[in-house]
């Protein structure tokens, strides 16, 4: 086992890749030859298996050689992902090559999209083989993910100061006893994070409990935590229950029901 | 390495025992009763309301990659895909995570399948955009506004994207259906959208639409759960207050205290 999951490198690695790309090939086409009960059988039995192997490494409480090879486990969901991404990258440059090809209106974009692509492929690639290199490095590391991808990025996420404001205008408008309500909350909480308004208010008297610090903490520590623990209950025991209709296919009418 | 505290063991079996002696019990046959969820109910209009306009539908699984709460809505999708089909209606699922997007496809290939409208289905309907939190989200405000969508159904987990997202709909005038078990992003989308199914809600909803069986099971097996839940924090609130802190029922559940 451990032959097969040590580090390669060079000529070695390559023949490595070759070898599991022609096994992957080879077990997704005999796959396919499979009559649907037995491919079902094989979809449910590996399933099975993945997920006794998560259980039983969670539940027993001493380490095992599954928690040793639960690493190389997940480096195998890596593999099946970066294949996904694939397919994915595929998918992301037909959709941008057809208004290219029909001369659509917005095939501009089409060609800052594969500009771009293009660029950070190039780049990436370079910097990642020739690590010496500073040319590859700036071009990749300072031009186009900090100076472009990430203000970029900050850009989109600054919309978001203008939306909580249209959005917190909606949510308080006094509509409802419950609308009210909420609107008296959060102008405490609000308060409470600029506490100047009780700010006189001496520590030791007995009007205290009218500070609006004070009020908005207990506001977020008991209110607010037990209704969002309550929730937080709800979500795990969902979460249980799905991954157990996963993990014993008994949801397997959710998913790929023909294709079975 | 982290491994369960003899509690956390004990409670996981007697969850998930109670969640499969509920699927059995209902598989045998039992009648089950849900109670009606307003956010769940309004699907279906949404849909219509998309069909009437003669606009296509957006569904967005959200940003959590190929985990559970994405499961469960794509599996939501899977059921508002063949209701859409039913009507005619084209449905758009950009998807954030490379190792989703085939299962999306699929799933859409299938319900259209289904439904007995193949010819409805169209690949480019499913995309992937980018596993790029914003670049994803003003992907999808893009793809929101070209499309001009009636009907927008934001399902699974978010981040800070999700009013970006919700906003955006908004503006359109779209209808919004939102269902999240992110306890964070719960008040952006009520503040956004027209109805929002909030926290556990979201994993009854395939259950209240598709009335299977199975899944009425599972939900009465996660009330039962929940009860048992509720009698364990009220049992270890009461011996904390009693013995202190350090009491035996504490030392089930190490770190907890």
């Amino acid at each position: 086992m451990s032959f097969l999951l040590q580090p390669r490198h060079g000529s070695q690695l390559a023949l490595a890749l070759g070898l599991s790309v022609l096994l992957f090939v080879a077990f997704c086409l005999a796959l396919l030859r499979l009559p649907p009960r037995v491919r079902r059988l094989v979809a449910s039995g590996s399933s099975f298996l993945a997920g006794l192997f998560y259980v039983a490494e969670y539940v027993i409480p001493w380490n095992t050689t599954m928690t040793d090879l639960k690493p190389d486990v997940a480096n195998i969901a890596a593999v099946v992902a970066a294949l996904a991404l694939l397919l994915g990258v595929t998918n992301l440059c037909r959709v941008n090559l057809q208004p290219l090809i029909h001369r659509r209106p917005g095939a501009f974009y089409s060609v800052v999209f594969f500009l771009g692509f293009a660029a950070t492929l190039v780049t990436g690639v370079w910097s990642f083989h020739v690590p010496g290199n500073r040319q590859a490095g700036y071009l990749y590391q300072t031009i186009l993910f900090e100076s472009v991808f990430r203000s970029l990025g900050g850009t989109v996420f600054s919309l978001l100061a203008f939306y909580l404001v249209s959005a917190a205008y909606r949510a308080f408008r006094v509509r409802s006893a419950e609308a009210t309500l909420m609107m008296v909350t959060a102008c405490l909480v609000l308060l409470g994070q600029a506490s100047l308004v009780t700010a006189w208010i001496p520590r030791d008297s007995a009007f205290y409990f009218l500070k609006v610090d004070w009020l908005q903490d207990w506001i977020m520590t008991v209110w607010n935590m037990a209704a969002q623990r309550a929730m937080v209950f709800g979500v795990a025991v969902g979460a249980i229950a799905m991954s157990l209709r996963l993990w014993l296919s008994l949801e397997r009418g959710r998913f790929f029901e023909q294709e079975l | 390495m982290s491994h369960a505290s003899p509690g956390a063991a004990l409670l996981l079996a007697l969850i998930s025992g109670l969640v499969l002696a509920g699927i059995f019990s209902a598989r045998r046959g039992r009648e089950l009763y849900i109670r009606r969820i307003p956010g769940i109910s309004a699907m279906e209009e949404a849909v219509g309301r998309a069909t009437e306009m003669g606009r296509p539908i957006f569904f967005c699984a959200g940003l959590y990659g190929l985990k559970i709460e994405t499961l469960q809505a794509l599996a939501i999708a899977s059921y508002l895909v063949r209701l859409s089909a039913r009507y005619g209606t084209r449905m758009i699922v950009p998807v954030y995570d490379a190792a989703v997007f085939p299962i999306a496809r699929e799933m859409l290939r299938e319900a259209y399948q289904a439904e007995g409208h193949p010819e409805l289905y169209n690949p480019n309907d499913v995309s992937y955009l980018s596993d790029r939190q914003f670049a994803y989200a003003s992907a999808c405000v893009g793809l929101m506004n070209r499309e001009k969508v009636t009907t927008c159904f934001y399902f699974g987990g978010y981040y800070g994207e999700s009013l970006i997202l919700s906003e955006a709909g908004r503006q359109l005038g779209a209808v919004q259906v939102a269902g999240t078990p992110e306890v964070t992003q719960l008040p952006f989308f009520v503040a956004s959208c027209d109805y929002t199914i909030m926290g556990e809600e979201f994993y009854a909803t395939t259950a209240y639409l598709t009335r299977e069986p199975v899944l009425l099971g599972s939900l009465v097996g996660q009330d039962r759960a929940k009860m048992v839940l509720l009698a364990l924090v009220l049992l270890g609130s009461l011996l904390s207050l009693l013995l202190g802190a350090n009491n035996p029922f504490s030392a089930l559940f190490p770190g907890t205290g």
